[in-house]
């Protein structure tokens, strides 16, 4: 599913790139003494993911997660402090591989969040090469699969649920068009596993939050 | 010197002394419970003497009075009508490692206990609320009281089980019936017909070890019946041509099925395939005066009777069915030893049981589970081939690995794990345990 989603987003943003950029591109604001990106923005994002629940870590260390994400202009009005805010969408993949801790079976895991929120880029800074800090938050819909290389326990768990996602960053624009973006976020979320009927086996939590630390390369349209 | 000189002077000795020393030696452990002493004897049945008491850690024995082996040897049961609970005795250490948990009505007065001869449950009769319940060997807790939609139970006492498990006979004194009950669903399913001299009071019953022929003994009519298993009904009335029964009180059969012992006034024989009473035991030692309780060696060599009068323990040869001794006791003397069983180990192994035993829980933690395994260690034994490893007293594992990992278990559970040795003839070493967690 996660490849399904990557290729779909890359095959858009490749082949309508013009039309893309036709369509979403705002107007200009009146004056340029205001300038935050303007346009649609795709990017590709990997970052590198570091748990905060120790067991995770104990199990799987941390790991490169993989992003794409866009920020779309919902302002076109005239208030230039509006114009920075835009909706923010995501899909992330992340998969590892661990070790239980005890007795060291194998086991995998793989994350693929949704995020919907609001990124908001403030005016922009510097001279021949503007950069915009931005901050951003938002609900994160995890998606969860586990799988154990263990024949006493359940062999594959998926669950899934709603959390959350802050994030802040730079980025800056080269040649008009292209992206260059880095960031840090906190995303937040502990999902509980299905109930156990083997009386040797307890059901428990497993907290997935973390932080994220990466760089981003995109397309303004 | 001729080939015949030879093979009697040098051959024979030699074949002789190895077949002394190959022969399967046993050491018996015979335990009696002492309802007013207030202890469980612990009795060497090579010396016949009291080599001391079983240790208890738990709440303390107040009146001990039913109990019985598992088939292995390995654990004894032994109810307390006075603490009102059921406990557990490694026989390895002859000390309490637990007591029967049980939710369901509480225990009153436990009185007698059968086990399984599968080693799976084994049912207690409780004289004080009058119900019968189903025991789980393996975890040490009552899982079902037995249900009747027959005549209700008034006074059970006696209960025996087949050897495959399936079928459990009860008597109840108070009600004059024989009760069928089935295993599998713990409900009594009939009572055994009886076209003979009808049951008055039954008192105690036996089933033989190929499953077929049960025997019941009746005080108050005085008589002893043999019941066919398949139709359940009287097949026979022991005949008695010595002195008559009186008050027959309590049996045992040996292992072969061949003889059935029965204490009344005199200690009387069975044979079981006329049905008659073919003697009774020649004591020369302080005569019987109320001999009671009676228990068979897993081997069927010997014999053990209570006499209330006295109080005596009598050891009886089952070959030629005579007292060979009383049982000495140098420790606290007897005051009222009540019921009596019989452990057998293994008197001379040829390998040793592993020096060391560890066990823990290890919890092994994988994302949104939990996973608890008690894992055990322990070092090898010289001349092992292979390791049996026990819960609770039931088999669950021969490895040739010095490591052993339960999955299968109850994490809330406490277990006692046990690890014999075997060696490359098949001879298994006594065990060593530890409980986990």
């Amino acid at each position: 599913m996660n490849k399904k989603v990557l290729w779909i987003v890359c095959s858009v943003a490749t082949v309508n790139m013009p039309a893309l950029h036709a369509v979403c591109k705002k107007p200009s604001p009146p004056s340029n003494q205001y300038s935050s990106p303007d346009g649609v923005i795709l990017e590709f994002r990997p970052s590198y993911f570091c748990p905060t629940s120790k067991v995770f870590r104990q199990i799987f260390h941390g790991g490169v997660n993989y992003q794409i994400t866009g920020t779309f202009p919902v302002y076109h009005g005239e208030n230039e402090w509006l114009h920075g805010l835009d909706i923010w969408g995501a899909v992330d993949y992340f998969s590892k591989k661990g070790h239980s801790t005890g007795l060291h079976t194998k086991t995998s895991i793989t994350i693929v969040p949704l995020t919907l929120g609001i990124k908001y880029f403030f005016p922009s800074v510097g001279g021949d090469i503007p950069v915009n800090f931005y901050a951003a938050g938002g609900m994160k819909y995890f998606f969860v699969h586990t799988r154990n290389h263990s024949s006493h326990v359940k062999k594959t768990i998926n669950v899934n649920g709603m959390g959350g996602v802050v994030e802040a960053g730079f980025i800056t624009l080269f040649k008009e068009h292209l992206v260059f973006d880095v960031f840090a976020s906190y995303s937040f979320k502990t999902l509980s596993g299905p109930s156990s009927h083997n009386p040797a086996v307890e059901s428990t939590q497993l907290n997935i939050s973390g932080f994220n630390v990466g760089l981003g390369i995109g397309y303004e349209f | 010197m001729g080939i015949h000189k030879a093979f009697c002077h040098y051959v024979l000795p030699i074949l002789a002394f190895l077949t002394t020393f190959a022969k399967p030696a046993f050491a018996d452990t015979a335990y009696a419970t002492d309802i007013a002493g207030a202890i469980v004897d612990v009795i060497d049945t090579t010396t016949n003497a009291v080599t001391g008491f079983v240790s208890n850690s738990f709440t303390p024995f107040m009146n001990p009075v039913g109990i019985a082996v598992t088939p292995n040897s390995m654990f004894a049961y032994i109810s307390d009508a006075g603490s009102a609970n059921v406990y557990v005795i490694d026989t390895t250490t002859n000390a309490v490692t637990a007591t029967v948990s049980n939710s369901l009505v509480p225990f009153l007065l436990p009185f007698n206990i059968a086990i399984s001869p599968t080693g799976a449950f084994a049912y207690l009769i409780d004289v004080g609320n009058v119900n019968v319940y189903a025991i789980d060997v393996t975890t040490n807790a009552t899982t079902a009281i037995v249900t009747n939609s027959f005549t209700p139970f008034v006074a059970p006492n006696g209960i025996a089980i087949t050897p495959d498990g399936t079928t459990s006979y009860m008597t109840d004194g108070g009600s004059a019936l024989l009760y069928v009950i089935d295993t599998m669903t713990n409900a009594v399913t009939g009572t055994v017909s009886n076209s003979f001299t009808p049951f008055v009071t039954p008192t105690d019953v036996v089933v033989s070890s190929v499953g077929t022929v049960a025997y019941m003994v009746d005080k108050g009519s005085a008589t002893v019946y043999a019941i066919d298993t398949m139709t359940n009904a009287v097949t026979a009335t022991v005949s008695n041509s010595f002195t008559p029964f009186n008050s027959p009180a309590v049996l045992a059969i040996t292992p072969d099925g061949a003889t059935v012992y029965v204490t009344d006034a005199n200690v009387y024989v069975i044979d079981t395939m006329t049905n008659a009473v073919t003697g009774t035991v020649s004591n020369t030692f302080t005569p019987f005066t109320n001999p009671n309780q009676l228990a068979i060696t897993p081997q069927g060599t010997a014999a053990y009777v209570i006499d209330d009068a006295g109080p005596y323990i009598y050891a009886i040869d089952i070959m030629t069915n005579a007292v060979t001794a009383i049982v000495s006791n140098s420790f606290t003397p007897f005051v009222n030893p009540f019921q009596i069983a019989i452990s057998t180990v293994s008197a001379a192994p040829s390998v040793l049981p592993p020096a060391s035993l560890s066990g823990k829980q290890i919890i092994n933690t994988l994302p949104f589970q939990k996973e608890f395994v008690n894992t055990l260690t322990w070092t090898s034994s010289a001349g092992a081939v292979s390791y049996n490893v026990y819960r609770n007293g039931n088999l669950l594992a021969s490895t040739g690995a010095l490591k052993y990992q339960d999955f299968s278990i109850d994490r809330k559970q406490q277990y006692t794990y046990s690890v014999t040795a075997v060696n490359g003839s098949g001879a298994e070493s006594g065990a060593i345990s530890v409980t986990i967690p």
